[in-house]
């Protein structure tokens, strides 16, 4: 019997994004801002278009099956991201994935959006590549705009978190930063940083690896900010009194540095607490390259390997992953009894 | 006459202007708003010596540092209700005027027997009354009818030779930022009067809203949970909606951390990416907060698909970062909810101003 086919929904927070999988295979993996950057935004999604998920959502649906050149006749199951994210838009997804479910007679899967991001490291591409070997267990560490946390990935869908940002999202720092840094607002923030990134020193100024000395695995970024803050602020007064102006690349690559390394930190510590090697790393700040050397050389150092998402697309939010991690619950039947099982949950969190 | 400088090393300048007023020296201090002069107020002989300094008309009043309000009450009569709205103000840049109650020397004292006290919100000043253990005086370092002066260079400047060698210490502080000469508020004639507008507005912060000074994120949350348990109530006619304003890292999340903790919720974190979360709790009062972070928004139409509108119920709490981009919806929220405004604001690297409304 070939793998069942899924239709998967993510409705999470700024992306309305619809995936058909079969198994670890992406056959379409759809996200409402590309459709409209191919249009004609050329680039630039205005904000207004991903509040809207209730206008959208069909179309990207539509558009995603066209692609995948299924039918909802092909389909075998529908699975929808219930959180965590923004309380509203997960109610789009979730609404429209029972509707479906009802209309055409799926059986329904909820996943944890995060549970999605730690799949999408085992993404294929229709063709069956790359085949990236599951290797369990593995110490995830997923970090985005939203989210910085780090997980036990004992078993399929077996999670335990033991690290979490008890502030800020790393990625959420990064952006915040860029404003502060650029005094614009740049969203987001996130590249912006990289890129000046890449021509400053990253020992220009030691800004704090915070909770660098706590025994657990938990992340802050706060303090950071605010670290950043009170520099930009004792700098630009030396700026009034004649003195030379601050060097933005040095600011940002320093500040990049504080925010990887203390994300590199807490993953260290997690290797050598559990004695696992093998490490997975997903979410939106993993575009950072210079995040995904310095974790090669890290885990490296540990005999360990670690594995990314293998395609751009898989970085950010998606429904491919969604789909990916469903195709595992399902084989576990792990498939929602009653409509009422699957209800918004806006700070879910991994079980 | 010598120079200490304060900002190195500000418990040893302290100790050091103590020795000085001990001995009934003047020493030049600075200020929240402009350098000025202490001397022990209740030494006859070192008051004396100010007002020659001063060159002062006699009958003129001296105000005094009382370090904190508690006290003030020693040295001035201040009824209930008055020190129910002056506690909104301290520490701050105002004199206020109240009876006096004749424990420091007559001659800091109006000709009707009032005096002015004065808590400034500048901790160097305060830990020298604490340590000194008896009220300093607050007058301007300037001549009388000269202007106030921001530098200690501007002061020796401005200042004969034969004036400067009255001075015993001079405390430098560095440029103080060029806040006007305090706020004057005079209780003593029945309503309440301005005698002198400074920086601060009195109608604008008095009776409802209450000034905080925070030094840490701990007392930032004791704040807001005191907050909170005050209002908590408001929630049964109507939701009750806190915006907070202050710029980046004033401490906005922490703050609605201290709610979160107040309603038994440990897991608060920053809504900045998705822009709200909603926690459901099992709380007499409240049923659901909406932890909300406008940070993102560009388009004021977002408010639109965003559903804040519809979760404003009885029983449900709203939490708002960045305020300042709350045009869209702000009338709204005003119209159906019970408002309180929490304002944030950078001091230096630990300490945060709270003004709430």
């Amino acid at each position: 019997m070939s793998d069942p086919i899924i239709l998967a929904i993510d409705t999470s927070c700024d992306e309305t994004s619809v995936a058909v999988t079969c198994g670890r295979c992406i056959l379409a993996n759809e996200m409402y801002s590309q459709i409209l950057v191919h249009k004609k935004w050329g680039g630039v999604v205005p904000n207004l278009a991903k509040r809207a998920h209730e206008e959208r959502i069909d179309g990207v649906i539509e558009t995603a099956l066209k692609k995948s050149k299924k039918a909802f006749e092909d389909i075998d199951y529908i699975a929808v991201t219930y959180g965590p994210g923004l309380a509203i838009a997960l109610g789009v997804g979730i609404n429209k994935a029972k509707d479906l479910s009802l209309k055409y007679q799926k059986k329904l899967i909820a996943v944890n959006h995060m549970e999605g991001h730690i799949y999408s490291c085992f993404a294929q591409n229709s063709k069956g590549n790359p085949n990236t070997p599951i290797l369990f267990p593995y110490i995830a560490l997923l970090v985005s705009g939203g989210h910085t946390e780090l997980v036990l990935f004992k078993n399929h869908i077996s999670y335990e978190i033991i690290g979490e940002t008890l502030d800020d999202a790393a990625g959420e720092a990064l952006d915040k930063a860029a404003r502060m840094i650029l005094d614009a607002h740049v969203y987001p923030g996130g590249p912006v940083i990289e890129e000046l990134a890449k021509k400053g020193n990253p020992n220009f100024i030691r800004f704090p690896r915070p909770l660098e000395k706590s025994k657990d695995l938990n992340f802050s970024y706060s303090g950071l900010k605010t670290s950043l803050y009170n520099y930009l602020k004792s700098e630009s007064i030396n700026r009034q009194s004649g003195q030379k102006a601050y060097d933005k690349h040095h600011i940002a690559a320093s500040f990049q540095e504080a925010v990887i390394d203390s994300l590199l930190i807490k993953l260290e510590k997690a290797v050598i607490t559990y004695k696992i090697r093998n490490v997975l790393i997903a979410g939106g700040v993993v575009a950072n390259m210079s995040l995904r050397k310095k974790a090669r050389v890290l885990v490296k150092t540990h005999n360990g390997k670690v594995i990314f998402p293998p395609y751009k697309s898989l970085y950010g939010d998606n429904a491919a992953m969604i789909g990916i991690a469903a195709y595992y619950k399902a084989k576990k039947g792990m498939f929602a009894q009653s409509f009422d099982d699957v209800e918004r949950q806006a700070r879910a969190q991994l079980i | 006459m010598y120079i200490i400088q304060a900002k190195k090393n500000e418990k040893e300048a302290i100790q050091q202007t103590v020795k000085i007023l001990r001995k009934g020296g003047i020493a030049v201090v600075p200020s929240d708003t402009v350098y000025g002069l202490s001397v022990d107020a209740t030494n006859k002989v070192a008051v004396e010596k100010l007002i020659r300094y001063k060159s002062r008309p006699p009958g003129k009043a001296i105000s005094i540092f009382t370090g904190t309000l508690e006290r003030t009450k020693e040295y001035v009569t201040v009824s209930n209700k008055q020190e129910k709205i002056i506690s909104t103000m301290v520490p701050g840049q105002y004199t206020f005027i109240f009876p006096s109650t004749h424990k420091i020397d007559k001659k800091l004292e109006s000709e009707r027997g009032t005096l002015g006290i004065r808590v400034p919100d500048f901790q160097f000043i305060n830990g020298v009354v604490k340590a000194f253990g008896k009220p300093i005086t607050a007058t301007s370092a300037n001549i009388s009818g000269t202007s106030p002066h921001y530098s200690i260079d501007a002061l020796l400047k401005a200042t004969p030779k034969s004036k400067q060698r009255m001075i015993d210490a001079i405390i430098d502080y560095g440029k103080l930022p060029r806040n006007k000469p305090s706020t004057v508020i005079d209780f003593t004639e029945g309503d309440i009067r301005i005698l002198r507008q400074g920086d601060m507005r009195f109608q604008r912060i008095a009776h409802k809203s209450v000034k905080f000074q925070s030094i840490s994120e701990g007392e930032t949350k004791q704040i807001a949970k005191s907050l909170l348990q005050k209002n908590i109530q408001k929630s049964i006619e109507k939701p009750v909606v806190i915006m907070l304003f202050g710029e980046m890292g004033a401490g906005k999340t922490v703050f609605v951390k201290g709610i979160g903790e107040y309603l038994g919720i440990d897991r608060i974190i920053s809504p900045t990416f998705v822009i709200y979360y909603e926690y459901h709790i099992q709380h007499h009062y409240i049923h659901t907060l909406y932890h909300v972070d406008l940070y993102k928004i560009e388009d004021q139409e977002e408010f639109e698909h965003l559903g804040l509108e519809e979760v404003l119920k009885p029983a449900n709490l709203m939490c708002v970062e960045w305020s300042e981009k709350s045009e869209g919806i702000f009338k709204i929220l005003n119209e159906k909810a019970y408002v309180i405004s929490v304002h944030m604001k950078h001091i230096d690297e630990t300490r945060r101003e709270i003004i709430i409304r």
